[in-house]
C-alpha cells in the first residue's frame, strides 16, 4: 500500500486553546476513512489544519503528504498538490459566478502541474458529465458561488468542485450534515465516483447515516483532540447504538 | 461659522494661487462663437475672489486640491492622437462618437455619420444658436464657486446635445475627451437636453496619452423633459498625474428618469459632483458607480439630490475599492423639502480596503423637512472576507488572484446597471486590468 498521508502526534491550537492534542492517523492510497466524534472534538480543526486555513498554530507533531511536509505549504499549494477540502459551510461569493470560479481553480491547478489551461469551450465539455452525475445543469454554473443556494445545492456544488478538481486526497467536512436523503444520495454518488486506486477519501461526519451510502474501510473516533479508537465500519454502527460517552482514551485500539 | 485665522490663511493662499493661475492664462481668448455670451472677465474676477476650493469648505473637507492649485498650467494646444488610441479609450464601440483632443473637437477622429434623426450634437463653440434661454442664462450666469468660475473664465469648449421630443434613440452617443498632457488646463462646458418622452444612452470617456499633469475641468448641465430617460455614463480614466474635476447638474421633469454612472480609474485627484434637482412628480434620479483608487490617487464622488415635489424617487449605490496608499471619498446628500411628501430615496456606499494604508471616507447625509417619506442611507467599510479568501485558496487559486476575484465580484454586479453590453465588458476588462496591476503591491501591505 502506498502511504498518502501520515499525521503524527499533531498538536494544534487556536489562540490560547489547544484543540488537537496529539492526533495520529495514517491514510493509504485507495482507502476511505471516516472520522466520527462528538461536537467540539476537533474534527473540523483537523480538516482546516490539513487544508491550510490561517489562524491555527501547530505546536507539535508532523503531517506528511506524499513524502512532503504538508505544513510547509500555503493553502493554494496544498490544493495544487492534490488536497481537497469539502467545506462544512461553503462560503458565499457575490459577483463571482460558479463557472468562472471553477475554471479559475481548475486552471490554477492544471498550470501548477504543468498542464495546459482549458478555455471556456473546453471547460464546458470537461464539466458536462460531472454536472450530469450530480443532477445539475449548466444554469447552475451561471449563479454566483453559493449565493442563495439551498443547503443541498451548496453540498452538491462542493461535490462538483471535488469531481472537477479530481484530488488525490479528499477531506469532506460534514458534507452530509443537514442533507435530505435525495441530496445525500446524489452527493454520495459523487464521492463514490472519486474512489479509486491511488486516491483516498477522509469523511468527517457526525452521523452514521452517510456511511450507508459511502462504505468506509476504516472508522476512527475523535475525542478531545485525539483519535481514541479505530476499527472497521462496524464501529460506526456500534457508535450509533452506544454513543461516544462510553469511550475514553484508555480504550484505544488499532 | 467664524473664520479661524488658519482658515483665513488657507483661503488667502487659495486666492493667491487662483490669481497666479489666471495670470498664467492671461492670453486666453474665448472661442469666437461664444465671445458675446461668456462673461469671461467677471468669471475671472469671481475665480480670483473665491480661489481654489480648500478643505475649509465643507464639500472639500476630505479633498485637498493644493497639488492642483500649485501646478502651473498653460492654455490648451493642438494635439495629435491616433485612431487606435481612441479605439482603446472608448466604452461603446459602435456609438456615434465625438472626439475632443485637448478640449477641441477633432472631426477626423469623430464618427458622426450614423447620427440618428432626432439628435443634434455640436461643439458648444459652434452651437450658441442651439441653446435655450435657460441654457444661455446658465452660460452667462454668475457663480461664486471657484472651479465653476474658472470653467467659464477659461472655457476651452464643450458640446451641446439635443434630443427632440418623442425620440427613442437606439444608437448610443459617446464623447471622448482626450488630453495629450503638457500641463494644459482644459475647461469644458456641456448642455444636454432630452426632449419629452425621448430616451438616450450617452457616455463620456476621459482619457490621456500622457503621464504628465493636466487638468480637465468640466461643468455639465442636463435637462430631462417630461417622461424622458437618460443613461449617462462617465468613465474617468485620465493619466496618473492628471486632475479631473466635474460637476453634473441635472434637472428632471415629471416622470423623467436619470441613470448616472461613474467609473473612476485614473487621475491623481478626481472629483465628480452630481447635483440633481428632482423637480417633477414621479421623476427618478438613479446614481451608481465605483472607484478603483491606487497609490497616490484621490477619488471623490459627491452627490446632492434635491427633492422639491411630491412622489419622487432616488437611488444611489457607490462601491469604492482602495489599494495601498489610495484615498477615496463619498459624500452624498438627499435634501427633501417640506412639500416633497412620499419621497422614496435610498443611498448606499460600500468601501473595500485592500491594504492597511488604504483610506476611505464616507459621509452619507439626509436633510429632510417632509414628514411622510421613505429615505435611507448606509455606509460600510471593510476588508476582504478572510473566509472567502481561504475558500478560493483551498481550491488552488493563489492569494493575489483570489483577492482580485473577490474584489471584482464586489464591483461587477454594479455594471448590470449599464444598458450597454459593450460598456459593461469594457469596464469589466478595465477593472480586471487594474486589479492585476494593484494586487501584487497591495499584498505587501
Amino acid at each position: 500500500m502506498t502511504e498518502l498521508l501520515n499525521i503524527e502526534n499533531l498538536h494544534a491550537r487556536v489562540e490560547e486553546k489547544e484543540i488537537l492534542k496529539g492526533l495520529s492517523l495514517k491514510v493509504n492510497a485507495g482507502e476511505v476513512h471516516a472520522i466520527m466524534g462528538p461536537n467540539g472534538s476537533g474534527k473540523s480543526t483537523l480538516a482546516s489544519v490539513l487544508a491550510g486555513k490561517p489562524g491555527y498554530e501547530i505546536t507539535e507533531g508532523s503531517v506528511n503528504f506524499q513524502g512532503e511536509d504538508l505544513l510547509e505549504f500555503e493553502a493554494e499549494e496544498r490544493a495544487q498538490k492534490g488536497i481537497f477540502l469539502g467545506f462544512q459551510y461553503p462560503v458565499e461569493i457575490p459577483g463571482v459566478n460558479s463557472m468562472y470560479f471553477l475554471r479559475t481553480a481548475l486552471n490554477a491547478q492544471r498550470k501548477a502541474r504543468g498542464e495546459e489551461e482549458l478555455d471556456g469551450i473546453d471547460f464546458m465539455d470537461f464539466i458536462q458529465d460531472k454536472l450530469e452525475l450530480l443532477d445539475m445543469n449548466t444554469e447552475f454554473l451561471k449563479r454566483p458561488v453559493n449565493v442563495g443556494f439551498s443547503g443541498g445545492e451548496k453540498k452538491r456544488h462542493e461535490t462538483l468542485q471535488m469531481c472537477a478538481l479530481n484530488p488525490t486526497l479528499a477531506l469532506l467536512d460534514e458534507t452530509d450534515s443537514g442533507l435530505d436523503i435525495d441530496a445525500l444520495q446524489i452527493v454520495s454518488r459523487g464521492v463514490n465516483a472519486m474512489r479509486g486506486e491511488g486516491k483516498a477519501i477522509v469523511l468527517i461526519t457526525h452521523y452514521q447515516r452517510l456511511l450507508d451510502y459511502i462504505e468506509p474501510d476504516f472508522v476512527h473516533v475523535l475525542k478531545d483532540g485525539q483519535i481514541i479508537k479505530s476499527g472497521d465500519k462496524t464501529l460506526a454502527t456500534e457508535l450509533e447504538k452506544e454513543g461516544y460517552s462510553g469511550l475514553t482514551n484508555e480504550t484505544t485500539a488499532a | 461659522m467664524a473664520v479661524l485665522p488658519k482658515h483665513k490663511a488657507q483661503l488667502n493662499a487659495a486666492r493667491k494661487m487662483a490669481t497666479s493661475h489666471a495670470e498664467a492664462l492671461a492670453s486666453y481668448e474665448a472661442p469666437r462663437g461664444l465671445q458675446s455670451l461668456l462673461p469671461t472677465a467677471d468669471a475671472r474676477a469671481a475665480f480670483e475672489k473665491a480661489g481654489f476650493p480648500t478643505p475649509v469648505n465643507e464639500a472639500w473637507t476630505f479633498t485637498n486640491l493644493a497639488p492642483l492649485a500649485k501646478t502651473n498650467f498653460t492654455l490648451p494646444h493642438k494635439g495629435q492622437v491616433s485612431g487606435a488610441v481612441i479605439g482603446e479609450a472608448k466604452l461603446v464601440r459602435d456609438a456615434v462618437t465625438l472626439v475632443f483632443i485637448n478640449g477641441q473637437l477633432s472631426y477626423d477622429l469623430s464618427e458622426m455619420t450614423s447620427l440618428p434623426v432626432g439628435v443634434t450634437i455640436a461643439p458648444l463653440s459652434q452651437a450658441a444658436s442651439m441653446l435655450t434661454d435657460s441654457q444661455v442664462a446658465k452660460l452667462k450666469g454668475k457663480t461664486t464657486d471657484g472651479l465653476a468660475a474658472a470653467n467659464t473664465a477659461f472655457l476651452t469648449d464643450g458640446y451641446v446635445l439635443r434630443v427632440d421630443e418623442g425620440q427613442n434613440i437606439t444608437t448610443p452617443v459617446e464623447l471622448v475627451f482626450l488630453s495629450t498632457g503638457g500641463k494644459q488646463a482644459i475647461n469644458l462646458k456641456t448642455f444636454i437636453t432630452v426632449g419629452k418622452g425621448s430616451t438616450l444612452e450617452l457616455s463620456e470617456v476621459y482619457h490621456s496619452t500622457s503621464e504628465e499633469a493636466y487638468w480637465h475641468n468640466s461643468v455639465t448641465y442636463i435637462d430631462v423633459a417630461q417622461n424622458g430617460q437618460l443613461h449617462f455614463t462617465r468613465k474617468q480614466d485620465e493619466g496618473t498625474e492628471a486632475f479631473h474635476t466635474a460637476e453634473v447638474h441635472t434637472t428632471l421633469q415629471r416622470d423623467a428618469s436619470f441613470y448616472g454612472f461613474v467609473a473612476n480609474l485614473g487621475s491623481k485627484i478626481a472629483r465628480t459632483m452630481f447635483e440633481t434637482n428632482v423637480a417633477g412628480h414621479n421623476a427618478s434620479a438613479n446614481l451608481a458607480g465605483f472607484s478603483l483608487t491606487g497609490k497616490g490617487q484621490h477619488h471623490n464622488t459627491s452627490t446632492h439630490t434635491l427633492h422639491g415635489v411630491e412622489h419622487t424617487n432616488a437611488n444611489q449605490i457607490f462601491r469604492n475599492v482602495v489599494a495601498e496608499g489610495g484615498h477615496s471619498v463619498f459624500m452624498g446628500k438627499y435634501h427633501v423639502l417640506a412639500e416633497a411628501q412620499h419621497t422614496d430615496a435610498a443611498m448606499l456606499n460600500q468601501n473595500l480596503l485592500l491594504a492597511p494604508s488604504a483610506k476611505a471616507d464616507s459621509k452619507p447625509e439626509l436633510e429632510i423637512y417632509a414628514d411622510d417619506v421613505k429615505c435611507s442611507h448606509g455606509a460600510t467599510t471593510g476588508k476582504l472576507d478572510e473566509t472567502a479568501l481561504f475558500y478560493l485558496q483551498a481550491r488552488g487559486i493563489d492569494k493575489s488572484t483570489a483577492m482580485a476575484m473577490l474584489t471584482e465580484g464586489f464591483i461587477d454586479d454594479l455594471l448590470n446597471a449599464l444598458p450597454n453590453s459593450q460598456a459593461r465588458e469594457r469596464l469589466h476588462d478595465a477593472i480586471h486590468r487594474w486589479l492585476g496591476r494593484s494586487m501584487s503591491t497591495s499584498m505587501k501591505g
